[in-house]
């Protein structure tokens, strides 16, 4: 996956091995597990991927299967359950791991979503550094007017209580200037949005979403209706 | 062409006005310099222009009239530029490089994609940007991203400029390229730029208006303000011009040529 994936295409991927978990035989759950191995494998940043792979994801679905055991379950079910888990999981992870966030960003520009949800899907992650800056702003003050926060964890929670006060008044004044500046940078324009970049979907995206799309729904189909 | 009529204005709860009683009239390709000591509702005036009073804050009480172009109703947001105080909070978040910033405006106006790029390039040689164009916004100094703000707004052209104290955050090379830029700019655009700096001020501005406590103290020329009875004692003011009123001159002049002439023949009168 070294080439820039579209969002749309990320999530086909994800879908069809969540089709693969909750429809999927025991053989095709195997064979899912293998090819999100050999999927992981490929992204750029494998290592990190493995590491993620082999420090929760296999050994919470070793976990699944060693306490089905214990409790007297058969052994496939056991298997079963750790397989589901390990092909819900391990997708999410090679997505996030495999795309980058300019892309995802990009390619949502393209998804006929309207523009103000994408921004505040993106915005939703803006702000976590925003209220994160403010807090640090605030703390450093309060540090300076002799705040002194105590090294105990227990302390220190209480501490930080008087800090959200102002944290949390700062942030709602900030909202309104930047909701006034917004609305100057157009973002209520009724007119048809021209980026100067977007993400479309190479001919590899659409093969896949249709490989992909395909697949799931006759996973579902298969699921849904044969013995 | 905008024509102000005994405008006032009093926020919901608030016991005085933030503004009163100003009247006006700014030829297109103008700039109208409006200064004050803080509090004096500069900003509020700004508001007023921008049309923001009469949309986000309804609880207040508006009085006056604001006639823009033979209409009662301010210019669309796609005409108005508006930089704000604080230009961080300015800066869209969902955008990565400072060229997609700068973008960000006309991709909301629809603004065609080649008509967007020569803007692009047109707003980071005039803010002197190219350098950062690849750079996050987030990981900009103030003064640029002070400047970034700036030039997002104006690669909207916009017909109206409001810029409430753009030069706070700027060093003197960033103040240089701002008032280089909005003299170019005002052949195209009203500009309406509130200011402490009154050096700025006074280079840029065709009229200033003086408020304080939100009262109009003057209205005029800068030269005309320096050389009238109007108390001015809450400004500060440029040296230029501190120097002149500290030797007594009656003629306060705001060319630096002229000035050291006169004080070449104080001295020798002295």
């Amino acid at each position: 996956m070294h080439r820039t994936v579209h969002p749309l295409t990320s999530l086909c991927f994800i879908l069809f091995f969540f089709a693969v978990a909750l429809c999927g035989s025991p053989t095709m759950q195997m064979l899912g597990v293998i090819l999100l191995l050999l999927a992981a494998s490929s992204i750029r940043k494998r290592k990190q991927a493995w590491k993620k792979i082999a420090s929760y994801i296999l050994p919470i679905g070793i976990l699944l299967l060693l306490v089905n055991s214990a409790f007297g379950a058969p052994f496939a079910r056991g298997l079963a359950y750790a397989l589901r888990f390990v092909l819900l999981i391990t997708p999410l992870v090679i997505v996030i791991l495999g795309g980058s966030p300019s892309d995802f960003r990009l390619g949502l520009r393209t998804v006929p979503i309207p523009s103000r949800l994408h921004y505040l899907f993106i915005f939703s992650f803006e702000i976590i550094q925003t209220l994160r800056d403010v807090f640090q702003a605030v703390y450093i003050g309060q540090q300076l007017r002799g705040y002194h926060a105590d090294r105990s964890l227990r302390n220190k929670w209480k501490n930080i209580f008087p800090l959200l006060l102002p944290v949390t008044l700062i942030a709602i004044s900030q909202s309104l200037d930047r909701s006034l500046a917004f609305e100057f940078k157009g973002i209520e324009s009724p007119a048809e949005k021209v980026y100067l970049r977007t993400l479309t979907l190479s001919p590899f995206d659409k093969l896949s979403i249709a490989v992909l799309l395909l697949s799931s729904l006759g996973l579902i189909v298969a699921g849904l209706f044969l013995p | 062409m905008i024509t102000i009529k005994d405008l006032s204005f009093r926020y919901k709860q608030s016991t005085r006005n933030s503004f009163e009683h100003i009247s006006l009239h700014l030829q297109d390709g103008q700039a109208l310099g409006v200064i004050g000591p803080s509090q004096s509702g500069k900003t509020t005036f700004a508001y007023a222009l921008a049309g923001l009073l009469q949309k986000h804050f309804r609880g207040g009480s508006l009085t006056g009239t604001v006639i823009f172009d033979g209409q009662d109703q301010p210019p669309g947001t796609s005409e108005i530029g508006f930089v704000f105080q604080d230009a961080s909070l300015q800066l869209s978040g969902v955008t990565e490089t400072v060229e997609e910033e700068i973008a960000f405006p006309l991709e909301q106006f629809g603004v065609p994609r080649d008509i967007m790029r020569e803007r692009i390039e047109e707003q980071l040689s005039t803010f002197h940007l190219h350098e950062l164009r690849y750079r996050h916004p987030k990981t900009l100094s103030g003064g640029e991203t002070q400047m970034l703000a700036i030039a997002s707004e104006a690669a909207k052209h916009p017909q109206l400029f409001i810029l409430d104290e753009p030069t706070q955050a700027l060093d003197t090379d960033h103040i240089r390229h701002l008032i280089d830029f909005l003299r170019v700019a005002k052949h195209s655009s009203t500009i309406i730029f509130i200011e402490q700096n009154m050096s700025a001020t006074f280079e840029l501005c065709d009229h200033v208006l003086f408020l304080e406590n939100g009262r109009q103290q003057f209205l005029g020329a800068p030269h005309d303000l320096l050389n009238s009875n109007t108390d001015i004692s809450s400004l500060t003011l440029p040296e230029l011009v501190d120097i002149q009123r500290s030797l007594g001159r009656n003629h306060i002049s705001l060319l630096f040529k002229e000035t050291i002439e006169w004080m070449k023949k104080y001295r020798t009168s002295a």
